[in-house]
């Protein structure tokens, strides 16, 4: 039966050197590769407009889009830090508390944020705008940026239609509690300019997902091995799927061609500061997508009765979501240290080491995964292991696509 | 001979048989029951065959999927369970999990019910949990659908 595995490995793979797989690896590996196009996100209309993306890219780099015109979405998405920013919480205004996800392959993603608490990239891109402690900025100042400038106000136009006036509307005002300045403006303005002001901040939403929609990077050499480049993949990378694949049982949630099953699992790992979890991470996520008006049920949906309205409709809050985050792809997760939702490992190694161990992993009740139990893994398993790891990191896009328009430079 | 179980059921629903005027009320032709021939499952009481449609084994990893199910009577000819309710749930008993959806069940005009929005998002062993309500008396129909990872 091995002798029969590995012809028809040969057959498969050629025969440049001895691979280290069963059949049954194979077939494994198969359901992993070669990664698709995103998905259609029928919630935006503009999701796959070319022009969307230009004008998605130029808003990603601006730093005007913020309450001290220093950060934008590029500053804690770094291209070359794994679309990540390499710190353990990222840093705005001030501290999150969540290490800031990569955007390679975000469109494969069902939901966003660790806790998954909207439901699209574009709703997505609305949060981090406003968020006091990320970019503090507001979406009647979002308004007011978009009609100064006469380019960004001709791009935006020319997709989404007239820009409202904003003569009426106050110096600044974002929805929130009446004890927050912007909050309480928010709450004076009348319903149809918080429909107008919300609608632009929606659409700035919409032209930044066109824009990571084209944020791809598979043909890892994972994939060329499984593609027929016998030599893509070293020996260890190899023995690091079987372990994955087998004993390691990393795809009950690391599935598919994004090596995610883009739901929300508990692992018991320790909160960066120590002590017991509070974090209520995809509890209050489960609430929070149900409730935003920027849902794929609401009025700024472009499906309010699609594929993503039916995932809400049947969404539950579950006890054992006290804990859980979302499963991070793990395709080209070497370039984006550190890792898990508050950056708690430093390397990959630190990564597999936990699995191996589990030492430290807290226990939030009696919700953990019960799936999980210590790998046991020997020295020379874990090192194989993270060659595996490191063996998804894909082909980069053009360079041009990963840096701000010329004319922003 | 089906068709005579169907109208017998049909008549003996006292709240049917209040709004329907028998003698006035359009005949109508009743569609073939060929579900009858897709996955029976008994209840675990045994006071019910349902009739699943597609059979459990084909239900995908980390996709939307829909069902139908048709509530039987698990005696005689088993005619359908016009006045049973459905409810729809799932588990992964070794992880200590469920779905993260709570699926819709709709009646359609056969007597079945159609569930929608099941997720099953991890491979492994599954528990499909089919409540069969009828008045104040609920009863479990279990089916253990594997998901394979190939």
């Amino acid at each position: 039966m091995r002798l029969l595995a590995f012809t028809l490995l040969a057959v498969t793979l050629g025969t440049a050197q001895e691979s280290t797989w069963s059949e049954r690896d194979v077939a494994r590996a198969k359901t992993h590769s070669p990664l698709p196009p995103p998905r259609p996100n029928a919630t935006n209309r503009y999701a796959d407009d070319p022009r969307a993306a230009l004008l998605g890219q130029r808003l990603f780099f601006d730093a005007r889009f913020s309450a001290n015109g220093a950060i934008a979405c590029a500053s804690c998405h770094v291209a070359d830090l794994g679309y990540s920013d390499g710190k353990s919480r990222s840093t705005g205004l001030g501290r999150t508390e969540r290490n800031s996800p990569s955007l390679w392959n975000v469109a494969q993603q069902r939901w966003f944020f660790w806790d998954g608490r909207v439901d699209s990239l574009w709703a997505q891109a609305v949060g981090p705008l406003e968020n006091p402690s990320e970019m503090g900025f507001d979406r009647v100042a979002l308004t007011r940026a978009l009609a100064s400038e006469p380019q960004l106000a001709r791009e935006y136009e020319a997709l989404f239609g007239k820009l409202p006036s904003t003569e009426t509307w106050p110096e600044h005002a974002r929805p929130g509690s009446a004890d927050d300045p912007l909050g309480a403006a928010w709450l004076a303005m009348n319903d149809e300019d918080r429909r107008a002001a919300t609608r632009v901040a929606a659409n700035f939403g919409k032209a930044i997902e066109a824009y990571e929609r084209l944020l791809v990077r598979g043909d890892s050499p994972f994939d060329r091995f499984l593609a027929g480049d016998a030599a893509a993949l070293s020996i260890e990378a190899q023995r690091g799927w079987t372990l994955f694949a087998g004993r390691g049982n990393c795809r009950s949630c690391h599935s598919g061609p994004n090596f995610s099953d883009g739901e929300f699992h508990n692992l018991g790992v320790p909160p960066l500061g120590g002590g017991k979890p509070e974090d209520p991470a995809r509890y209050a996520g489960v609430e929070r997508v149900l409730a935003d008006p920027l849902n794929a049920c609401g009025e700024f949906s472009d499906a309010r009765e699609g594929v993503a309205a039916l995932a809400l409709k049947t969404l539950e809050r579950a006890p054992e979501n006290f804990g859980e985050y979302r499963t991070p792809s793990l395709r080209n997760v070497a370039l984006s240290a550190p890792y898990m939702h508050q950056g708690q490992f430093r390397t990959l190694a630190e990564v597999v080491r936990f699995y191996s161990t589990l030492e430290g992993a807290t226990q939030v009740g009696h919700h953990q995964e019960q799936v999980l139990q210590p790998l046991q893994l020997s020295e020379g398993e874990q090192r194989d292991l993270v060659a595996f790891l490191e063996s998804l990191t894909g082909a980069p896009p053009a360079s041009a696509l990963l840096a701000p328009l010329p004319d922003q430079r | 001979m089906l068709g005579a179980a169907w109208m017998s059921c049909r008549t003996v629903e006292a709240p049917l048989a209040k709004e329907i005027d028998v003698a006035t009320a359009p005949i109508v032709e009743r569609p073939p029951e060929t579900w009858r021939t897709n996955t029976r499952l008994v209840s675990n009481g045994g006071e019910y065959a349902l009739f699943v449609t597609p059979d459990p084994r084909t239900f995908p990893d980390n996709e939307a999927f829909s069902f139908v199910v048709h509530i039987c009577e698990a005696h005689g000819k088993e005619p359908l369970a016009y006045d049973a309710a459905l409810s729809v749930d799932a588990a992964m008993p070794q992880h200590g999990h469920g779905m993260n959806r709570r699926p819709i069940v709709q009646a359609n005009a056969d007597g079945g019910f159609t569930v929608d929005g099941m997720y099953f998002h991890m491979t492994g062993r599954w528990e499909l949990y089919l409540d069969v309500t009828r008045g104040a008396w609920t009863e479990r129909t279990q089916c253990t659908v594997e998901l394979a990872d190939e």
